[in-house]
């Protein structure tokens, strides 16, 4: 009857920072879901053109650089938590370099989009919803890729060691949402729309 | 509550606050959770002082018909200030400031789970107050001068976009509430993370405090709504900025989606807001009623309801754009829905105070006022969902009348409940009593002269946000009841802060556990120590306090 | 709750540190954003200041979060362990005298509501035919208005003249006042048995009257002209002799135990022994 009692999170893995990652995803899942519903809204309302058909070409390369992505970072993190340092920033830096590769088939993207087939956030509804969306998630790429070169310099300094493992996988599980969200807006924009 | 009157007491001043200077370094460097919820608390209050003043104007105003006490663009600007100062500025950083002060402490932990990520959400909210009240002196307006945004709290488009809204004072508006905005988002994280993973041995889900299961209720609300205005604000942004066209209806776009974002996030703020006040009314009525909260599980489950609930009806405001036949029995219906789990709460409090041994101290006076008038805002409520009356009464002042019984009947009648249920285990004093009862029979006199007669003038016809009202309407004489019942109103809150000053004035020690309470926070001296448990509490039920009161009859046997 | 001692408190205990890091950090980004309404200055302080904050932070978590240690409170100014109180408690039981009382433990058969429910409206056409040949010289007047008044809500028309027989309303007028008595008997049979005091003075009295009121203000703000023409002091007469019949025919009938006293295994359908203080 008096027997100690356990805490309520014993054994289980969910601890603050893990719950604390989820959360922000799920607020971030709510930010996203808005922007793809304004663009499914608008699909096909343009009173002008250019129109998602005549001018979005599917993004193979960016998807595959990005998609792979999220392999190379777990094989880093399970590599950082064996203490395999070496391993752990080639990992790293391989998420990093896909990552960076995504942002620069986006940039070409953009660049043509906007010099050869003139659409800008203002020339219509397409756009203004296009680059809003397909912005927001490069944002996220970009701030994701702040994070894991910061700890990708560290692993390579030796002061990121196996101890802070698991503070790399919470920030890797915000990689993972960042890939999730890509497969939504590649399914909304790439597919559905044209 | 404000940081700098709390002389006497160590652990809100600290060893280094021995200066003025130390004491404010101290303050603003802080990452501990009862010192933020403080901060919260005192900068809500000072910005319900404000937008009090705001309201007080625009009842001036229209206390006669004709007056020209206020410019019509004057009257547009407070409107529009008053609304979104008490959401944004008022409710939310006083309901996070008490999540932030109860929950560990009701959960026993030591602190939040991110305290710094704590102290960031609340210099987010000040800084996004501080924006949006920089509008009337920075923004430029067209004649040069600057002004304040005037658009209405929901800032509905097209008039929010460029062509109609000029100069920055809108963008006020969106930056203002976007940062705060951020600050609430990350409160929220901080909550729902400290609930799941900091509770003390024994505090199984089973057994938290309904105030901290309700505030979980809330967090993932706030989770679900705020990021959808920030997106829509966004996009707002982009419109007014870069000449995007998402709420702009010349080049294809839709005024109507804007309405949809904004009420998709307008409505669970409703529930926002009002959650926390169950919140405190679920832990204050059982107190004063000497018993066990009446059904404990259907108070949760009811809870959880009506935060799913709260997601699906938000086009109840937006029954007068035509949304069609088909809509408009839905969101009607499912409205309706919300009075299900409303209603079961209700009745489990008045079942809580049943048989009870009631006693009439000021919180429990502001709970059963709370109790009362919910009730008449639910049903208002209800009338609203129809949409065939709904047609007739939207944007007029029945309206008004409505979600002022929800938002000052409802959560800030239980807000004085908890500041003077709480103020003792805050400060180690205890407020008075008889100004205490001063200031709830004024302020609920006020409150039913105001508001009750508002929904008279609504039935007559009277829309919302004219600034002012030709004479033969038969307006004249309930606006000027109304008008009246400010000063009740005002001379309730005075009382409040005479209440304040004089409990530093002249301290009553209040002790650890003045009210002969059951939840963990009553266990620590008061004020709580930085760390709040020298050792970590262990618990066995619901009601610890309760189970070491009555070590022959403890709670555990019977749940 | 036991309070179980863990590291060695009487020292201190581990806090975060204080850190200004979240005010930079915070105070950056508001100025960034604000930077697009003012100047842009701000976004470079702004910006600068962002920058130096999350620095700060980060260095606040990395690689260990700074703690401080919090001396423990004096003894003095610590709150005493809660001691036990010394009175007793007595836990309430249903059905005792002078709490919750009012549980429903028993309520009236629905065969017995419907009955008295046709009886009472039997009562009520009596009166209303007899009503009308004393003072019109015709049994119909009050049927026919009963019918003017309903009528509108289902889209039907009026009937033409008040004085004359008309089989069709008399039946459908008939059919309506059939199925409001059975319903308000089925009420009355489940009602009636949780009210203090005597059931027929609120069967009988008080409900009719209640609803008489409800109805007249109601109507009165909803539809004038049908309230104009409602004769009030008829009206209430009738709503008593119907609540009067139904409430004594209903108060006849034997009334059947709800589960409410008998203890939870019973109720929950399973075989189990008393215990003497379940009940």
């Amino acid at each position: 009857m008096t027997a100690a009692q356990a805490l309520p999170m014993e054994g289980s893995s969910w601890n603050r920072g893990r719950v604390g990652m989820a959360c922000l995803i799920f607020g971030e899942s709510t930010f996203f879901s808005i922007f793809v519903v304004a663009y499914l809204f608008y699909l096909g309302k343009s009173l002008s053109g250019p129109q998602p058909q005549d001018v979005l070409e599917f993004p193979l390369v960016a998807t595959v650089c990005l998609l792979s992505s999220s392999l190379t970072v777990v094989w880093g993190v399970r590599a950082l938590a064996a203490g395999r340092r070496w391993q752990a920033g080639l990992g790293l830096a391989l998420t990093v370099g896909l990552g960076a590769s995504f942002i620069g088939a986006t940039a070409l993207e953009w660049s043509r989009l906007i010099f050869q087939q003139g659409l800008a956030i203002d020339t219509n509804l397409f756009g203004t919803t296009f680059y809003s969306l397909v912005g927001f998630h490069a944002a996220h790429v970009i701030l994701g890729l702040m994070m894991l070169s910061g700890i990708g310099v560290g692993v390579a300094a030796g002061k990121v060691t196996a101890q802070h493992a698991e503070r790399v996988e919470i920030v890797s599980w915000y990689w993972h949402f960042v890939d999730a969200v890509w497969l939504v807006v590649l399914t909304t924009v790439y597919v559905v729309g044209v | 509550m404000s940081a700098s009157s709390t002389p006497g007491n160590p652990s809100l001043t600290g060893g280094a606050g021995a200066t003025f200077a130390g004491s404010i370094h101290e303050w603003v460097t802080t990452v501990d959770h009862k010192r933020l919820g403080l901060l919260y608390i005192g900068s809500g209050l000072l910005f319900f002082l404000i937008g009090g003043v705001e309201a007080a104007l625009m009842r001036a105003q229209l206390a006669m018909p004709g007056n020209e006490l206020l410019e019509p663009q004057e009257f547009n600007r407070l409107f529009t200030m008053h609304g979104t100062t008490m959401v944004f500025l008022v409710g939310m950083p006083i309901i996070t400031g008490f999540g932030n002060y109860l929950i560990p402490l009701m959960i026993g932990a030591r602190d939040m789970a991110f305290p710094r990520l704590n102290a960031w959400g609340f210099w987010m909210f000040l800084f996004g107050g501080l924006v949006l009240y920089m509008s009337y002196f920075a923004s430029m307006g067209l004649y040069g001068a600057g002004t304040a945004p005037d658009v209405g709290w929901f800032a509905y488009a097209p008039l929010s976009g460029r062509a109609f809204s000029r100069g920055n004072a809108t963008d006020y508006w969106v930056l203002g509430i976007m940062i705060s905005g951020f600050g609430s988002i990350s409160g929220a994280v901080n909550m729902i993370a400290t609930t799941i993973t900091m509770r003390c041995r024994g505090m199984t889900m089973g057994r938290l405090p309904l105030f901290v299961w309700m505030m979980l209720v809330v967090s993932f609300l706030i989770l679900l709504a705020l990021p959808v205005l920030t997106a829509a604000q966004v996009m707002l942004l982009f419109d007014r900025f870069l000449g995007a066209h998402f709420f702009d209806t010349q080049a294809g776009g839709d005024a109507v989606l804007w309405q949809h974002f904004f009420w998709f996030f307008g409505h669970p703020e409703v529930y926002i807001l009002m959650i926390p006040g169950f919140a405190y009314a679920s832990e204050i009525i059982p107190v004063f009623s000497r018993k066990v909260i009446f059904g404990y599980s259907f108070m949760v489950a009811a809870t959880i309801a009506i935060g799913l609930v709260a997601v699906g009806v938000w086009a109840h405001h937006m029954f007068t754009v035509g949304m069609g036949r088909g809509l408009n029995i839905w969101f009607a219906v499912i409205t309706m829905v919300v009075g299900i789990p409303t209603g079961i709460k209700l009745f489990n409090w008045i079942a809580t105070m049943y048989g009870g041994k009631i006693q009439m101290k000021t919180p429990m006076l502001f709970c059963i006022g709370f109790l009362g008038q919910f009730l008449v805002a639910g049903l208002s409520g209800i009338l609203l969902s129809g949409a065939p009356l709904n047609w007739q009464l939207s944007d007029s002042y029945f309206v008004v009348a409505h979600f002022h019984f929800v938002l000052i009947g409802g959560l800030l009648f239980t807000i004085f409940a908890a500041l003077y249920y709480w103020f003792p285990k805050v400060t180690g004093l205890m407020l008075s009593e008889k100004l205490g009862r001063w200031h709830f029979w004024l302020f609920f006199v006020g409150f039913h002269v105001t508001f009750t007669t508002m929904h008279v003038q609504g039935i007559l016809g009277m829309p919302r946000r004219i600034y002012t009202y030709p004479g033969d309407r038969g307006w004249a004489i309930w606006n000027f009841i109304s008008s009246a019942g400010v000063v009740f109103q005002m001379a309730g809150v005075l009382c409040f802060l005479a209440a304040v000053v004089l409990a530093f004035k002249r301290p009553r020690r209040a002790g650890p556990d003045p009210w002969n309470a059951w939840t963990l926070e009553w266990s620590t001296s008061s004020p709580p120590p930085a760390y709040n448990f020298l050792t970590l509490p262990e618990v066995r039920s619901r009601r610890p306090l309760w189970d070491l009161k009555h070590p022959h009859d403890p709670d555990w046997e019977h749940e | 709750m036991e309070t179980k001692s863990e590291l060695a408190p009487e020292a201190g205990v581990e806090l975060p540190a204080s850190t200004s890091a979240p005010l930079y950090f915070a105070l950056g980004l508001s100025m960034l954003l604000a930077s697009l309404v003012t100047n842009v200055l701000f976004a470079w302080t702004g910006g600068a200041l962002a920058i130096w904050g999350a620095v700060a932070w980060w260095r606040e978590m990395f690689p260990h979060e700074q703690k401080v240690v919090e001396p423990a409170q004096s003894e003095a100014e610590r709150a005493p362990p809660v001691k036990p109180v010394p009175e007793r408690v007595r836990n309430l039981v249903a059905g005792q005298d002078g709490h919750r009382v009012r549980l429903p433990l028993e309520y009236h058969p629905y065969s017995g509501g419907l009955r008295g429910g046709l009886a009472g409206g039997a009562a009520m056409v009596v009166a209303a035919l007899l009503y009308g040949l004393v003072t019109d010289g015709s049994p119909w007047p009050l049927v026919n208005g009963f019918a003017a008044l309903v009528f509108p809500l289902f889209g039907a028309p009026p009937p033409p003249d008040s004085l004359s027989f008309h089989p069709g309303i008399a039946a459908a007028a008939g059919l309506l006042h059939v199925s409001f008595s059975l319903m308000l008997g089925l009420v009355y049979a489940s009602v009636l048995p949780m009210l203090p005091g005597h059931p027929r003075l609120w069967g009988g009295l008080v409900a009719p009257l209640a609803w008489s009121g409800a109805g007249f203000v109601c109507l009165e703000l909803v539809d004038p002209g049908s309230a104009g023409r409602i004769q009030w002091g008829v009206f209430v007469t009738l709503q008593i002799i119907f609540g009067m019949t139904a409430g004594e025919v209903i108060s006849r009938s034997r009334p059947v135990q709800t589960l409410q006293s008998y203890p939870l295994a019973a109720r929950a359908g399973l075989e189990a022994e008393m215990r003497e203080d379940d009940t």
